[in-house]
């Protein structure tokens, strides 16, 4: 049991067991050491504010009703994280019902990316300082279609495997290595035209 | 490169081949110089993407984005405590609709059977009249045995009382 009564100092792991018997209080500390990257991990999935905002808000709600369901299997951060991600892709699924597929995604499907895209790309980040090479990065992010967005970011992001990434999103693997490789050489493409905006 | 060319060296590079498999692509790798150069695009863009994501603050108090989880874990659990209300109060109306479901299951089956049975011997049996009054009353009687699976039928008939009465029996 932890020894002091400043909760900032308890870890995830005694926070968590304290908070699990109601104890608000812990449950608060945990929120607010990990509100940003809940926070970060919804906004790079449906970027606008608001929604992520409401979405890591949701998630911690979901958390907090299945605190007892939480084992220790994984790290606290990473299994919120997980929760989070099922929100947003049921929030993404929930808006693609209500209008159509993107042009890009149609061109996606009708002929095979690979074909259209060079294979030699230059490497886009050169000379870049890290502070811009991420605003980049997040600005290149934006232009992606969500599904390949989505797919980048539980891949790149979440070191989700394959497999995993499929189940979540209900889709192949097939899938899933395709619209990887898409977003991959958009990331490149667009990469390399905010290159010659600088 | 065709494309399954192209998602073998990407699944290559993300470590999701097998042993064997990596071994092809390897060998695929060393013969193609546009297979390499993918693979080496494919690393770097991987390089420089995982190592970058753009980290993001939430634009509110600490306070306030507190307040808003709190009040969202209140409602929840006022929902949850209505719905279990619902549930409860529901719970006899839901026994007695079992208790009235579980008779009618036993008595459609029988009733059907009893007017199934009733139409057959009616549709057979039908008298053709007969004397009235005195021991010629009698001969106008009509008596009909009929015997069903699990169960038996019975009527007997009188044209000049105008009667016919149905006895259903069971083993």
């Amino acid at each position: 049991m932890p020894k002091s009564f400043d909760k900032t100092k308890w870890s995830d792991d005694e926070l968590v067991a304290v908070a699990r018997s109601g104890d608000a209080e812990a449950y608060e500390e945990l929120v607010y050491r990990h509100r940003d990257k809940i926070y970060a991990r919804a906004f790079s999935m449906v970027r606008n504010e608001d929604q992520a905002l409401d979405l890591s808000q949701e998630a911690w709600i979901k958390a907090w009703q299945r605190l007892h369901q939480f084992h220790g299997d994984s790290s606290f951060p990473t299994w919120i994280t997980r929760i989070t991600i099922n929100l947003c892709l049921d929030f993404l699924r929930k808006a693609k019902r209500q209008r159509a597929e993107s042009v890009e995604a149609m061109e996606e499907s009708g002929g095979g990316v690979e074909r259209h895209l060079p294979v030699v790309t230059p490497n886009p980040t050169a000379r870049l300082e890290r502070a811009e090479l991420r605003q980049k990065i997040d600005t290149a992010l934006d232009r992606l279609t969500e599904d390949h967005r989505t797919v980048l970011v539980l891949h790149e992001f979440e070191d989700l495997p394959y497999k995993e990434i499929a189940k979540r999103v209900g889709c192949s693997i097939g899938t899933v290595m395709s619209r990887l490789f898409y977003a991959r050489r958009r990331m490149a493409a667009v990469m390399t035209d905010l290159m010659k905006e600088r | 490169m065709d494309t399954q060319t192209v998602h073998r060296v990407q699944a290559y590079v993300d470590g999701e081949l097998p042993e064997q498999e990596r071994s092809e692509v390897e060998a695929v790798l060393a013969a193609d110089s546009d297979a390499k150069e993918l693979l080496e695009a494919l690393e770097e863009g991987r390089k420089w993407l995982r190592t970058n994501e753009l980290g993001r603050v939430v634009p509110e108090p600490r306070d306030f984005y507190w307040a808003q989880v709190v009040r969202g874990i209140e409602q929840a659990q006022a929902q949850a405590a209505e719905a279990e209300a619902q549930q409860l109060e529901s719970e006899p109306l839901h026994r007695e609709g079992r208790l009235i479901a579980g008779w009618v299951r036993w008595l459609l089956p029988v009733g059907g059977l009893a007017a199934l049975m009733m139409a057959f011997v009616f549709s057979e049996y039908v008298p053709s009249g007969g004397p009235v009054g005195g021991i010629e009353k009698a001969a106008s009687y009509h008596e009909v045995d009929h015997t069903v699976e699990n169960g038996g039928l019975i009527t007997f008939r009188s044209d000049s009382e105008g009667v016919t009465v149905v006895w259903i029996t069971s083993e």
